[in-house]
């Protein structure tokens, strides 16, 4: 796609240095935690900035098992995960039936979900947590797993139905004639259309939740339970002069997502987009 | 064929884990918050109603007037976050060599977990950490401040750690609104000899409207909202009560002090305070879609 070339402005050289520029300062600071982590603590001090000249991965292997990275990225996986696939299921049965099946009060259910997206987080904290903690899903994985999935409801329920609406009416109700069930044809006419939506849905999920403190970090106190930004975030008190081993840490958590940004940016942009432009 | 009333039924029952979920962890904690705030209470043992005490107290509670302080300093830069966004979201757009590298490099950031962008920052920036030796090895001793630690420039390294994490999203979203604006219009505005920020200010505004309110709006309720992992990674509220927001005032109180009541006070006096900018989130995220 060929976009409009403008000269507006003083000259191509100009803009290009200003843009390398930025791209500086955000690339930079991943590059120095990289570096920082192959480097032992004692070279850190004499050379901070350059690349290390005697590289090890002491600092990584200690982050993973000394500082149970392992353990929280695991428990981090696990919550993720299944958070990831519950929600692909809720939101698509609900999507669903706002879409394509006609009945009484289907515009202002929609608009009820949406509009729980008013309740902030924050707001709920405190009875949640206590509510959690009355019927014993505190510090158990499948409680945050719940969270998230409610957490992620109204926006994957409005990603999910303005994607099927575009779905032709003609689709569904041929399936029907061929005497489907609504279920199957959820599962074997819509999903497959829905595809591109299904995976926007699942990355943005996956990278919010893999990134999320206040409810795991309310949620899952336990050390067999923590998930991996707790972990993260308790690093900071421990072990602020150890720049590398911090560094390793880091590193460790944003792997994960610096995969998947690598290989779905697209889709990940698209996710979030989404409601900007009409 | 199903009978009309097996559609609705199946309609219904396909939005049960739904609502289900949203009643049970969304709106029945919403009420429960809204009636705890005015109790006494420590999370234990059962709350004892104390009327508008906490509602009272708050008013009163110079610390949660600081906060609110805090987060309007916040909101105050937020025209900052979008124009640096929009400003460069048009650069990309013009095709400038190189700029699919540009776009993935200023998307990076809006990926990572505030947790890992508030721990890095927090190494690069300390008193002694590698920004600060950089400056002094350049001879600039005086710029080498305690950034986080100083109450003077605590909040202000603060909201640029944030926008370090924020601006990219913004660039993605202002580049898909350029690209549903018609080639023609910037075409015709080159043509009449538009420059700067001229251009910028008559032709692309007006053209992005929309967008840019969405994205307004959208960064208005996150910095009510959504900070709470910056200020927790990086400063706890500190210097002092320098970064200290009304979310971060809200969780200390909850589950450092165990005044849970006094804290779903401070949460119903956010919602309040959010709850019109999220209303109006909503509508400018579905309201166009009848």
């Amino acid at each position: 796609m060929r976009r409009p070339r403008l000269h507006f402005r003083p000259g191509r050289v100009a803009i290009f240095v200003a843009l390398a520029a930025v791209a500086v300062t955000t690339i930079y600071p991943l590059v120095f935690m990289v570096l920082t982590a192959l480097k032992g603590e004692a070279e850190y001090i004499h050379n901070p900035y350059g690349v290390p000249r005697a590289p090890t991965l002491a600092n990584f292997g200690n982050a993973w098992t000394y500082g149970k990275f392992g353990q929280y990225i695991g428990n981090s996986a696990v919550v993720v995960v299944a958070a990831v696939a519950v929600s692909w299921l809720v939101c698509s049965m609900a999507g669903y039936a706002l879409s394509h099946l006609r009945f009484k009060g289907r515009r202002l259910l929609f608009l009820a979900i949406l509009g729980s997206m008013m309740i902030a987080p924050q707001v709920i904290i405190i009875p949640l947590y206590s509510m959690l903690n009355g019927i014993g899903l505190l510090n158990l994985r499948v409680g945050l797993i719940l969270v998230y999935v409610t957490l992620a409801t109204p926006f994957g329920t409005y990603l999910m139905t303005s994607y099927f609406r575009s779905v032709p009416r003609e689709l569904v109700e041929a399936a029907q004639v061929d005497g489907a069930s609504h279920f199957a044809i959820l599962w074997r006419v819509m999903l497959p259309i829905a595809r591109p939506a299904i995976i926007t849905l699942g990355i943005f999920n996956f990278l919010w939740m893999w990134n999320e403190l206040l409810f795991s970090l309310l949620i899952l106190q336990t050390d067999e339970v923590r998930t991996l930004m707790v972990g993260v975030a308790n690093l900071r008190g421990q072990y602020t002069t150890n720049t590398p081993y911090l560094s390793a840490g880091l590193f460790l958590a944003a792997t994960p997502v610096l995969i998947v940004f690598l290989i779905f940016q697209t889709q990940l942009s698209k996710g979030m987009t989404l409601g900007a432009v009409k | 064929m199903p009978k009309p009333t097996t559609t609705a039924r199946v309609g219904y029952l396909f939005l049960t884990p739904a609502i289900l979920l949203l009643l049970v962890f969304r709106v029945v904690p919403a009420a429960s918050a809204v009636w705890h705030s005015f109790t006494v209470w420590d999370g234990v043992s059962a709350p004892r109603w104390v009327g508008v005490a906490n509602f009272a107290e708050l008013l009163a509670d110079s610390v949660f007037w600081t906060a609110v302080r805090n987060n309007l300093f916040v909101v105050l830069s937020v025209p900052l976050w979008i124009l640096v966004s929009l400003v460069l979201a048009l650069l990309i757009h013009q095709e400038t060599c190189g700029w699919r590298f540009f776009r993935a490099a200023f998307f990076l950031p809006s990926v990572l977990s505030p947790v890992i962008i508030g721990t890095l920052f927090t190494a690069l920036l300390g008193y002694s950490g590698p920004l600060n030796r950089a400056l002094k090895l350049v001879g600039l001793e005086g710029a080498a401040l305690d950034w986080l630690g100083n109450p003077a420039t605590a909040l202000p390294t603060l909201i640029l750690v944030i926008l370090w994490g924020i601006f990219g999203h913004g660039v993605i979203v202002f580049l898909a609104g350029l690209a549903a604006v018609p080639d023609e219009i910037f075409e015709a505005a080159r043509l009449d000899g538009a420059t700067g920020w001229t251009f910028l200010w008559h032709i692309v505004v007006p053209s992005l409207r929309h967008v840019i309110e969405f994205w307004g709006v959208n960064l208005v309720v996150w910095s009510f909202t959504s900070l709470f992992a910056f200020v927790y990674v990086m400063t706890g509220g500190g210097p002092g009560y320098s970064t200290m927001l009304v979310e971060y005032r809200l969780y200390l109180q909850a589950f450092e002090a165990n005044r849970m009541g006094y804290a779903c006070a401070l949460g119903t006096a956010l919602f309040l305070m959010v709850f019109g900018l999220i209303l109006l989130q909503i509508r400018l995220m579905a309201g166009r879609d009848d």
